[in-house]
């Protein structure tokens, strides 16, 4: 997450680090959303999609979000991760400066040992390079590191932490949840992009570390007149060491003879701290010749401290380049915002619904049908019960005295017809036989609407009526709810449905 | 101007319902009282922000035979019908009069075609005539659909009378069309005029590229419901609860909750959102059951002894994998002991039940799961792919009960070879390995058995 990689600018179609973070930080908060808000929302992102290109429009889709949001998970990230690479920078710097300070104390008496510079400026970096490099082929090579047990041990556990620490960062907040979700997703699906990010802030470290040091000693070996000689416990032969200096030099050594020290000068330089002297006495070469060591230090800081991190570090960049750009994005939740993104929009679309009614509450007229009672019957819209049937049966069953009966199929006539026979039985009540379908409408309303012009209190029951065996009998499978609810919107307490008599 | 179509017919005939089943719209009214609908309301299908056509929702018929009469009060030569309908429409249309019937006939007078929707379970009385008439007085060219409310069956008849009056009679049941009888009805318009046949051919592809995203989509949700449920670890805080059997509970409630959870993703889909997930009455026994019931464990998933069969075969192709890694220097052991290893541990916990034992993750912190019953998988895939087959099922006229007709289990009766290799899958995101290449297949496996499934319900 270095400078010229965030640095790209808003219009940039690559997905930068804190791209990824803001990205997959919404890619969380989605998961606790409700799926049919969240397709309505991305649907109406069409402007944002990249026909076929999956990064980019994901990458559109998430510079949408992140204008609304200037304090993303990826700005803040962003300025951490800064903050932390600062301070790497200048803790190395000062371990680096205070380092070679440290190795090359010399108060006059004695000369600068050699051998702790080229343990751990050659020797060290060595043995750090190559376990990098084992492992990063056998991780090629197996897509895990052998041994794993302990490393997933370690790498769960360490998971587990980070989410952990992730949730008690907002113990009591609802956005506990979220912070565990993101943290979960990072942690498996951006692995090793977060590894090698952790990777070069070491790095960043490194170089630090190396370039004050390469400083550090160039200006100490200006400014101070330094002896080297090197003295071990181990009973190392001066060829031994000679052999071991001419290996580091390999790489160096075409720069010409100084890079490397020579066999004399090894000889020559061996310190014998019992003594206080140099093995092999010639104090003008000790005096002068010594310092020959230090184009050979410099050489080693540059070579093996400084420039493998350099090389690691742009290595380590270009994977993370390489990541970004060749993120896949093919986890279940990517893929679901990226059909929702990507699939063709087709829609129904409306004004806005019309809601459907409440039922009345009006309550119905309750009579009771127990003393015979005149009646005008109306069979409405070509009821194929005759009218034999339909006399007796409401005889019979419902104690009625049929004195009339009209047939009315919702014409602008009906009415008229109708109620100059009601005006002659006023008391008579009516029933309007029909389907047990035919629930009552606009038509029967008009003549309700006459009726109530004449009497205000005639009772209109309706009458679904069947044929069964050859009898009138009222509808076996009627739909007492829809019935009721049509005519309670009538708003007419003498209005009633006659059912075996009952009234509603 | 785009294609449209009102969809007319007598009160309470089911209008909305088709209107509701066409446009995929859960939240039209749709009552079974007459007058639901008071005015005209139209729903336009966009593909990719184009409108298409248009479906108008419309007030029933309630006064036809009064219309008929105010319309033949002044005699007219067929010629000007349609100016007589015109002017019963400019008469009364404000006036509180007529009202149902100015608002449907308003649709019809802007250019829409006419879908006449009549109820073929009830019988044809000839009282209907007089609305067929009025709709042939405005010269639109129009269709007849037969919709089947109740038990009833008069389709002869009602056919009879409607060919006499309309150019094509359909029957389309709003209660039982499925997505692809909704394309054909689509695809069946475009015989009302040569200028909706372009638009409305586009409108049936689109629908049906909708209909296979949704499944692939159906797939995603649930290859995410089986990868979470596989993996899902409950961390319990001891000091809540001492007994070990709210722990489970709590558990298998997440687990619950993670289904429901995918249920409802799954629905909004297939544009459902008032769906009663927990009205859900499912013929299969097992479905409408609660996940971790008994009587579901019994009926749905596999048997034991394929349990075991799937066990050894997984072991064996995870060891012969390892065979083929060392180039074959190990003589198959890798092979054999997989065998062995798999079908002896899917043959214990077929058997037994296994424990939602865990490990501490500190003194008073405990991880329960995940849960290891080899079934598992394949009952939460019985139970999703009923519940998908139920809403390919359902059409969005329906209110209340969430019926399904399924007779067998979905994974008893996929073949031996499928069921390895999901098997195997299953397996795999069981032990996390490669997780991301075994998610990416699962998806890859649901989503040709969800797109299958449309073909077997069409048959």
């Amino acid at each position: 997450m270095r400078k010229d990689e965030d640095k790209q600018p808003m219009g940039s179609d690559r997905f930068t680090m804190p791209d990824l973070l803001d990205y997959e930080a919404q890619v969380a908060r989605d998961s606790f959303a409700e799926p049919g808000v969240l397709i309505a929302r991305d649907r109406s992102l069409k402007n944002i999609l990249v026909p076929g290109n999956k990064t980019k429009t994901l990458l559109a889709w998430t510079r949408h979000f992140q204008v609304t949001d200037s304090n993303s998970a990826g700005a803040t990230a962003k300025r951490s991760y800064d903050l932390v690479v600062f301070a790497a920078i200048v803790l190395g710097i000062i371990s680096g400066s205070g380092l070679i300070q440290a190795m090359l104390h010399y108060d006059g008496t004695q000369p600068v040992n050699v051998i702790p510079l080229i343990a751990i400026y050659a020797v060290l970096q060595i043995v750090l390079l190559l376990n990098y490099i084992f492992k990063a082929f056998v991780y090629r090579l197996f897509k895990r590191i052998p041994g794993g047990a302990l490393v997933y041990l370690l790498r769960e556990a360490g998971s587990r932490w980070m989410q952990r620490r992730g949730a008690s960062l907002a113990p009591n907040l609802p956005q506990k949840e979220l912070i565990k979700a993101y943290t979960r997703r990072l942690s498996q699906l951006h692995r090793p992009l977060l590894q090698n990010h952790a990777w070069k802030i070491i790095q960043d470290f490194g170089i630090a570390c190396h370039a004050a040091s390469l400083l550090t000693l160039i200006a100490l070996l200006f400014f101070n007149d330094y002896t080297f000689g090197w003295r071990t416990t181990l009973q190392l032969e001066p060829e031994w060491l000679h052999q071991i200096t001419k290996t580091l030099a390999l790489p160096f050594a075409w720069l010409g003879d100084f890079a490397s020290p020579s066999l004399e000068l090894i000889q020559r330089s061996q310190f014998s701290r019992f003594q206080k002297s140099f093995v092999e006495e010639g104090l003008d070469f000790g005096a002068r010749g010594t310092a020959a060591w230090w184009p050979f230090l410099a050489l080693i800081v540059a070579v093996y401290g400084l420039l493998p991190r350099l090389v690691l570090w742009f290595i380590l960049q270009l994977s993370i380049q390489k990541a970004l750009k060749n993120l896949s994005f093919h986890d279940f939740q990517s893929a679901a915002l990226w059909s929702r993104l990507s699939e063709e929009k087709a829609i129904w679309t409306n004004d806005g619904l019309e809601q459907a009614r409440p039922p009345s509450d009006q309550q119905l007229y309750k009579h009771s049908l127990s003393e015979t009672r005149n009646c005008i019957v109306l069979r409405w819209r070509d009821l194929p019960i005759s009218e034999t049937l339909l006399n007796e049966s409401l005889k019979l069953r419902f104690g009625l005295n049929p004195l009339h009966f009209v047939n009315a199929r919702g014409q602008a006539t009906d009415a008229d017809a109708l109620i100059r026979i009601l005006d002659k039985y006023p008391e008579a009540l009516l029933v309007v036989a029909c389907d047990p379908w035919e629930l009552p409408g606009e038509a029967l309303d008009k003549i309700r609407l006459a009726l109530r012009s004449r009497n205000k209190t005639q009772l209109m029951l309706f009458a679904p009526f069947e044929e069964h065996e050859g009898q009138a009998l009222p509808a076996k499978a009627l739909n007492k709810t829809a019935w009721q609810h049509a005519i309670q919107a009538f708003r007419d307490p003498y209005l009633g449905l006659l059912d075996a008599g009952e009234s509603l | 101007m785009i294609p449209s179509f009102a969809v007319v017919g007598r009160s309470n005939k089911g209008k909305s319902s088709i209107v509701a089943t066409l446009t995929e719209n859960d939240r039209i009214a749709v009552a079974a009282t007459p007058r639901t609908t008071t005015y005209s309301q139209g729903f336009t299908f966009h593909v990719e922000e184009k409108p298409l056509f248009t479906v108008f929702d419309t007030p029933g018929f309630e006064e036809a035979p009064a219309i008929l009469e105010w319309l033949k009060a002044t005699p007219v030569t067929a010629n000007e019908r349609r100016g007589r309908v015109s002017e019963f429409y400019n008469t009364f249309q404000g006036s509180g009069q007529f009202r149902y019937e100015c608002e449907l006939l308003k649709p019809i007078l802007d250019g829409a075609s006419i879908l006449y929707v009549a109820d073929a379970s009830h019988p044809y009385r000839a009282n209907f005539e007089s609305e067929f008439e009025i709709l042939q007085w405005t010269g639109q060219p129009s269709l007849a659909l037969l919709n089947q409310i109740g038990e009833g069956h008069y389709e002869a008849d009602w056919k009879r009378a409607l060919e006499q009056y309309f150019r094509k009679v359909l029957t389309f049941n709003a209660h039982t069309a499925w997505a692809q009888d909704r394309i054909q009805l689509i695809q069946e318009l475009t015989f009302l005029g040569d200028d909706t046949r372009e638009p409305l051919k586009a409108a049936a592809r689109a629908m049906k590229r909708q209909l296979d995203n949704r499944l692939r989509d159906s797939a995603l949700v649930l290859s995410k419901l089986i990868v979470e449920s596989l993996r899902f670890e409950l961390k319990v805080d001891e000091r809540e609860s001492t007994r070990e059997a709210d722990h489970s509970q709590a558990f298998l409630n997440a687990l619950r909750e993670h289904e429901t959870k995918a249920q409802k993703e799954i629905a909004a889909l297939f544009g459902f959102h008032d769906l009663n997930l927990h009205a859900v009455d499912f013929d299969l026994p097992g479905v409408d059951q609660d996940l971790f019931s008994k009587e579901t464990w019994e009926i749905l998933g596999l048997s034991r002894k394929e349990l075991i069969t799937i066990g050894t075969t997984s072991g064996a192709v995870a060891g012969g994998t390892l065979d083929a890694m060392v180039g074959g220097a190990s003589f198959m052991v890798g092979t054999g002991i997989g065998g062995i290893v798999g079908g002896l541990g899917s043959a214990y916990l077929a058997f037994s039940e296994p424990a939602l034992g865990g490990f501490k993750l500190g003194r008073k912190k405990r991880t329960i799961g995940p849960y290891k019953n080899p079934n598992f998988p394949w009952v939460l895939l019985d139970r999703e792919v009923a519940f998908i087959r139920a809403l390919l099922r359902r059409t969005h006229a329906q209110r209340g009960e969430f019926v399904s007709e399924d007779r067998q289990g979905f994974a008893s009766s996929m073949g031996s070879k499928y069921k390895t290799r999901l098997g195997f899958i299953f397996q795999g995101i069981r032990w996390n390995v490669k997780l991301r290449s075994f998610e990416e297949n699962l998806q890859s496996e649901l989503t040709h058995h969800l797109l299958e499934l449309v073909d077997k319900i069409d048959a």
